[in-house]
């Protein structure tokens, strides 16, 4: 089975700081005029990159800027006097991109409301990112629609721009903060020195996962006293790929309920990406018991909490048979140690209590193997 | 590429079915088998019990025996359940191949005695995740016609023996 994921790298965030280096570039090697620091009529034009056209352009995006530091006509920064911690004014060649986001995350800190900024694992194999959520209901923004947006009538200095997550039904869309220096120059990337006074921005998303969860609901309505009846559930799952996320994701495993006397049991939760389909067969009914509905139901998963009303739902019922034979199951458990990701299932276990948290690729043959038996 | 295994074993779950004293059970099944449907239980009385005693994991491969841990002996078939992206291939033994997903140990287990392994190897292919391998064992009491004892997997309880109801799967040769 190819288990393999993959999902829009960190590094895009990287990208996503569009930081044009006003200061980084002595003004005599630009030769550039002075900036025109009275301009009242600038402009930030917004798109989105084209490796995610499609999903996301049919969603709005929300973007807020701040206006975190004046530019004086020699390119020096002069930053508000809520930002004069964030080291704007210390900028010079040497500062690298990774600085430039720290700033950029630190304004964020102080111009967006508490909250908003959250922690999130874009990659296994990275920290995690400080990235922009929702947006606050009463948070004036400008929509992108289309993937395009512009904000004008802007002078000129230093803003940070905040676009807020946007979600479609499978996938979450999380922006970097970032810093845009208007006016800009193409220096870097044609070799001009001249100012830009209209700023085109390109917004880079990272595209994280929607969960949600499939329960497996268990009627017995007779049971045969003294004699515990398991139960085996088989659970096959599919997420296609599409223009996100690269690779199919496909979920197969065992699951099985205990039961030592007639009732209902509905701890059997998996999580598993939004918009896997597939089923759910009962392959091992019980030594003595029969189901009395339908052996193999479908489901799809929609994206919510395991407490939502949007948790997809399963139910067999089964009763004795009035036969004469008894069995007993062993699960055999075999959990990745290191290597590779975390268990699907929750519930019937203390230990099976985590989710996938990443869709990175690994390497089958570097996983290390735990085995446990109950 | 490194590979181990931590076995924590388990208890397990003892099962439990009826028989009478190694004769075909006729009208006393019947009596040991009156259930209460008001409470959703079942009354029996219990004789025969089998445990999967120490199922062991080496290199991908599940060794499974079976112990007839009760007073009367009998019949037990084992079988593994695995999504369908795992691969299990059983290595048989003393064991028969049923044909139904089942293996079948024809020679009915005396109490005390363990049957001879079933090994079954997993092919994980490309796992990346947590995965479970779900072994089943079943027992069901021996009966004996003219022609010694024999296994019935489908018999219910108050079925006489000579019945119209042939054996199934799991015949044995008469002591």
């Amino acid at each position: 089975m190819k288990m393999v994921r993959k999902m829009i790298k960190g590094g895009a965030l990287a990208a996503a700081c569009m930081l044009l280096f006003l200061a980084a570039v002595p003004r005599e090697a630009l030769g550039a005029d002075a900036i025109d620091t009275s301009r009242t009529d600038c402009r930030m034009d917004f798109s989105l990159g084209s490796n995610y056209a499609g999903e996301l352009n049919a969603l709005s995006v929300p973007v807020t800027i701040y206006k975190i530091a004046d530019v004086t006509a020699s390119g020096a920064y002069k930053p508000d006097e809520k930002y004069e911690d964030i080291g704007l004014q210390n900028v010079s060649s040497s500062t690298t991109a990774e600085q430039w986001q720290a700033m950029a995350e630190e304004a964020a800190r102080t111009a967006l409301p508490k909250g908003v900024l959250s922690e999130v694992e874009v990659s296994k194999d990275e920290p995690k990112k400080l990235l922009v959520g929702e947006k606050p209901k009463d948070l004036e923004a400008t929509t992108l629609t289309g993937g395009a947006g512009t904000i004008s009538n802007l002078t000129t200095g230093m803003y940070l721009v905040a676009a807020f997550a946007v979600s479609s039904e499978q996938y979450t869309y999380y922006f970097a903060p970032y810093l845009v220096s208007v006016p800009g120059n193409d220096y870097y990337t044609m070799g001009s020195d001249s100012w830009l006074y209209d700023v085109t921005v390109t917004l880079k998303p990272a595209s994280v996962r929607r969960w949600g969860y499939l329960r497996i609901i268990k009627n017995l309505s007779t049971y045969r006293e003294g004699d515990t009846a398991s139960f085996i559930f088989q659970v096959e799952g599919t997420k296609a790929a599409d223009t996100v996320q690269a690779e199919e994701y496909k979920y197969s495993n065992v699951l099985q309920y205990r039961f030592d006397g007639p009732g209902t049991q509905n701890d059997l939760l998996i999580k598993l990406p939004a918009g896997t389909t597939g089923t759910v067969t009962e392959v091992g009914p019980g030594a003595g018991y029969r189901n009395t509905g339908a052996a193999t139901q479908d489901f799809t998963i929609a994206a919510g909490d395991e407490n939502s009303a949007q948790v997809a739902t399963v139910t067999f019922t089964n009763e004795y048979d009035g036969g004469m034979n008894g069995g007993t199951s062993v699960v055999n458990k075999f959990t990745p140690e290191s290597g590779g990701t975390l268990p699907n299932t929750t519930g019937q276990s203390e230990t099976n209590t985590v989710s996938l948290l990443s869709d990175e690729p690994v390497d089958p043959d570097s996983i290390v193997w735990d085995w446990t038996q109950e | 590429m490194k590979k181990h295994y931590n076995k924590k074993i388990l208890s397990l779950a003892a099962a439990a079915l009826v028989l009478t004293a190694g004769v075909s059970a006729g009208k006393a099944m019947a009596y040991f088998t009156t259930y209460a449907e008001a409470s959703g239980s079942a009354v029996l009385n219990l004789g025969t019990t089998t445990t999967i005693p120490d199922e062991e994991v080496k290199d991908w491969v599940k060794h499974v025996t079976i112990e007839n841990t009760g007073e009367y002996e009998c019949y037990v078939r084992a079988r593994a359940y695995a999504g369908a992206e795992y691969n299990l291939d059983y290595i048989i033994g003393d064991w028969r191949d049923g044909g139904d997903g089942w293996y079948y140990y024809d020679t009915p287990l005396q109490p005390g005695e363990t049957t001879s392994e079933l090994q079954i190897k997993i092919d994980k292919g490309n796992a990346a995740e947590e995965f479970n391998v779900i072994v089943v064992q079943e027992h069901t009491p021996v009966r004996y016609n003219e022609d010694g004892p024999y296994a019935q997997w489908t018999a219910a309880a108050g079925t006489e023996s000579g019945s119209t109801e042939q054996p199934e799967n799991g015949g044995g040769s008469q002591e």
